[in-house]
């Protein structure tokens, strides 16, 4: 067979090879072993430092497009949060999907497992559109910019908002970020006005950008993507769908690799034979 | 209570330094002032060859600046694809050929006027945008292009996770593509699926060079100053911190 | 005369003393610029907003008109309105939210994740479509891909326990330094667009084109 036709491979075979090697594992799981980064220990012990009765700020700054990546991430960082005597504080200032994916991972949870009151303990306040400008708007004065929660209940009835003011009482940003590069407006706008402290986790696409704040300390730790979640489930010693997904991930990056390799030989191949070389 | 604010004091004062560098050059510019950069972008000169093809093969252009907002610390970008989509546009309305561009709702007025405006300069006047606005950003792209068949893909301003679907989709279209993206994460994947490729901030050179407006050519100067100024700093910082002399960094924290 | 103050100059003075106070308010310790800037920034919430209001009026007429001219897959436009006015009810009608929370994951979410997913597809064929190795240069791309895929799957440091340890000198060396690099210049890009605004010298965000110079 001439290598040279492997730089004309229908690229349909390569996605009915990636499509079964990512979705068998799902089936039937391998098992592949699993190392726990440091960033990864850094998220968990900044969540764990922050002091009783502190509040956190959870920036669920993802899209529905992303739910695979980010869900069980959030998924394990609230249920960390929820171990912890925090109060939780939620706006979301990416997309209108980020609350509806925060109610579906807070009723996974369920607040009455961990002994939280929905009020007290944690409110989800929805989407507001504008971005970095409302985010900047709710950490000068949250009560003049925010009138309701999530489901109509007056920010008077809710109990966690009465000694909050803004950025200013906010002990720790969790920025959860799917195709924008949330963390980094935080720390634009918060940390360098208030010194707020920001941790969080990303999506692959944006983890790179965001690993230069990790180096110089104004990220606190950075969970990467799916497996973030899955190292942050074992940490937290609540397996889950990412730790699924590992093994997806992990033959799925074996079929990239493979393509590559197919797609140079081709080309070697074809690059020798224009030289005048033998078909092999 | 002081006025300054400790911690950026050092900040403040490079940041009037940039500006006060920048307005001076671009004003030279106002002034008649003329700068004759050498810089030669690769991605550029082949957009009146692509286009030409284009033509050749009766087949249309699609362009999209983009779909993140204009609002934020990559608006700027968006602008810039914007600003380019014009120049586009009118190297379009010069050669006859036609050109589709697909953008976000908060771009349309401002798409609808440049696409119009560009027709303008090239003397057509009444010339009806073809801008168009999806919700499903890269699905829209991709079946515009799909459905009429365009011959040149060109992207250039703020994108996210929808670039790769768009850039690739066009390749096994058969398009031939020009992109460029000033967001980082973006940048390995305009490079890896474009033909030709503007990375970082070439996009906002891009801008100046293609209109030969010698304020934003100043302005250009002035950034080329600015970032060698930037690379001593970051080369003598990376020096004194070695020897464990810490002053500058004491400095840059005042 | 009129005109050309509130076309042209009006917008670019509004801009300039926006921008300069907002700016100043960043470094400066002043209370009537925080106020100034914190009216602002809560004066820009609805201004966003109404945008998506253009961007829906727009789609709407685009394809109300591909129905009444039967352009096109037309029927996929009828589909597109219906599924605007059936999506618009059920959020603005009190007692359908629990409708809207049920329908809008089950559907729309469940086609973003679809298209997100062949983001994964595509990221392959772009591996064996690109990834060849020409010279120097996608010699070193290629490699840094090659690394990122080895080093992140688990399975990868079970094969090759260095693979942990060559994924973190990767992104801690070269792709941090290069991520800065970009950043730094995409950073003073803003700054002198930025500074062209507010001076007048581009007025792109007007409409107008051709600009002075």
């Amino acid at each position: 067979m001439s290598l040279e036709k492997l730089t004309k491979l229908d690229t349909r075979w390569i996605y009915l090879l990636f499509i079964i090697v990512t979705v068998a594992p799902l089936i039937s799981p391998l098992g592949l072993p699993l190392k726990i980064s440091d960033d990864t220990r850094i998220v968990f012990d900044t969540i764990d430092a922050v002091p009783e009765g502190g509040t956190v700020f959870f920036g669920s700054d993802m899209g529905m497009g992303n739910r695979g990546e980010t869900q069980a991430m959030m998924v394990a960082v609230l249920r960390h949060l929820f171990t912890s005597d925090v109060k939780v504080i939620s706006v979301c200032f990416y997309s209108s999907d980020s609350p509806i994916l925060l109610e579906e991972a807070v009723n996974e949870i369920g607040l009455a497992n961990y002994d939280k009151e929905y009020g007290v303990d944690f409110v989800n306040f929805g989407f507001y559109e504008g971005r970095e400008a409302t985010l900047v708007a709710f950490g000068v004065d949250a009560h003049a910019f925010l009138n309701v929660d999530y489901y109509g209940t007056p920010i008077s009835e809710l109990s966690i908002m009465d000694d909050f003011k803004g950025a200013e009482d906010i002990d720790l940003v969790i920025s959860l970020s799917g195709g924008e590069i949330f963390p980094e407006v935080y720390l634009r706008q918060w940390q360098t006005i208030h010194g707020t402290k920001v941790t969080g986790g990303a999506v692959a696409m944006i983890y790179p950008m965001l690993v230069s704040y990790v180096a110089s300390g104004q990220l606190s730790g950075l969970l990467a993507s799916s497996r973030g979640a899955a190292e942050y489930e074992l940490l937290i010693n609540k397996p889950g769908s990412a730790i699924i997904a590992m093994d997806s991930q992990s033959l799925g990056h074996m079929v990239t690799i493979l393509a590559i390799i197919i797609s140079n030989l081709g080309y070697f191949a074809s690059k020798r034979s224009k030289k005048g070389g033998l078909d092999i | 209570m002081s006025i300054l604010i400790s911690g950026k004091i050092t900040a403040f004062v490079l940041f009037t330094l940039i500006v006060i560098t920048i307005a001076y050059l671009s004003f030279q510019g106002t002034r008649g002032r003329k700068y004759n950069l050498k810089r030669k972008l690769e991605a550029i000169e082949a957009i009146p060859e692509a286009i030409g093809r284009a033509v050749e093969l009766n087949r249309p252009i699609h362009y999209t600046p983009g779909s993140e907002s204009t609002t934020g610390g990559r608006g700027t970008q968006t602008w810039m694809g914007i600003v380019i989509g014009g120049y586009v546009t009118k190297i379009c309305a010069k050669l006859g050929a036609k050109i589709t561009w697909s953008v976000r709702a908060e771009h349309l007025p401002m798409a609808r006027e440049i696409y119009r405006e560009a027709f303008l300069l090239e003397g057509q006047i009444g010339v009806e945008p073809d801008v168009r606005y999806y919700g499903a950003f890269a699905v829209g792209c991709i079946e515009t292009m799909a459905t009429d068949k365009s011959a040149v893909n060109i992207l250039f301003g703020g994108f996210g996770s929808e670039l790769p679907q768009i850039a690739e989709a066009a390749a096994r279209l058969g398009c031939f593509q020009i992109g460029g993206s000033s967001n980082p994460p973006m940048v390995p994947l305009v490079v890896a699926s474009c033909d030709y490729s503007l990375i970082g901030e070439e996009n906002f050179a891009a801008g100046a060079i293609l209109s030969e407006n010698h304020v934003q050519l100043g302005g250009l100067v002035a950034l080329d100053i600015i970032k060698v100024c930037f690379t001593s700093l970051i080369v003598l910082g990376s020096l004194l911190i070695s020897a464990n002399i810490t002053a500058l960094i004491d400095i840059l924290k005042i | 005369m009129g005109s050309v103050v509130g076309r042209r100059l009006a917008p670019v003075i509004l801009t300039a003393i926006f921008g300069i106070v907002m700016i100043l308010n960043f470094f400066l310790n002043i209370p009537a610029l925080a106020s100034f800037t914190a009216e602002a920034q809560r004066m820009f919430v609805p201004i966003v907003a109404s945008a998506g209001v253009v961007g829906g009026v727009n789609l709407l007429l685009y394809h109300f008109t591909s129905v009444s001219r039967r352009r096109g897959d037309w029927p996929l436009s009828a589909l597109l309105i219906g599924t605007f006015f059936f999506f618009l009810v059920i959020t603005i009608t009190p007692g359908l939210e629990s409708f809207y929370a049920l329908m809008y994951p089950a559907i729309v979410g469940r086609l973003k994740e679809a298209t997100w997913a062949l983001i994964s597809l595509f990221m392959v064929s772009m591996a064996y479509r690109s990834f060849k190795i020409r010279n120097l240069e996608t010699l070193l791309f290629t490699l840094g891909c090659v690394v990122i895929l080895f080093g992140n799957a688990p399975v990868g440091e079970a094969i090759w326990p260095g693979a942990g340890k060559a994924l973190r000198w990767f992104m801690d060396i070269p792709t941090m330094a290069g991520m800065r690099a970009i950043t730094i210049g995409v950073g003073l890009g803003i700054i002198a667009y930025g500074v062209r605004v507010m001076l007048g010298y581009d007025r792109t965000a007007l409409g107008e084109f051709s600009e002075v110079g």
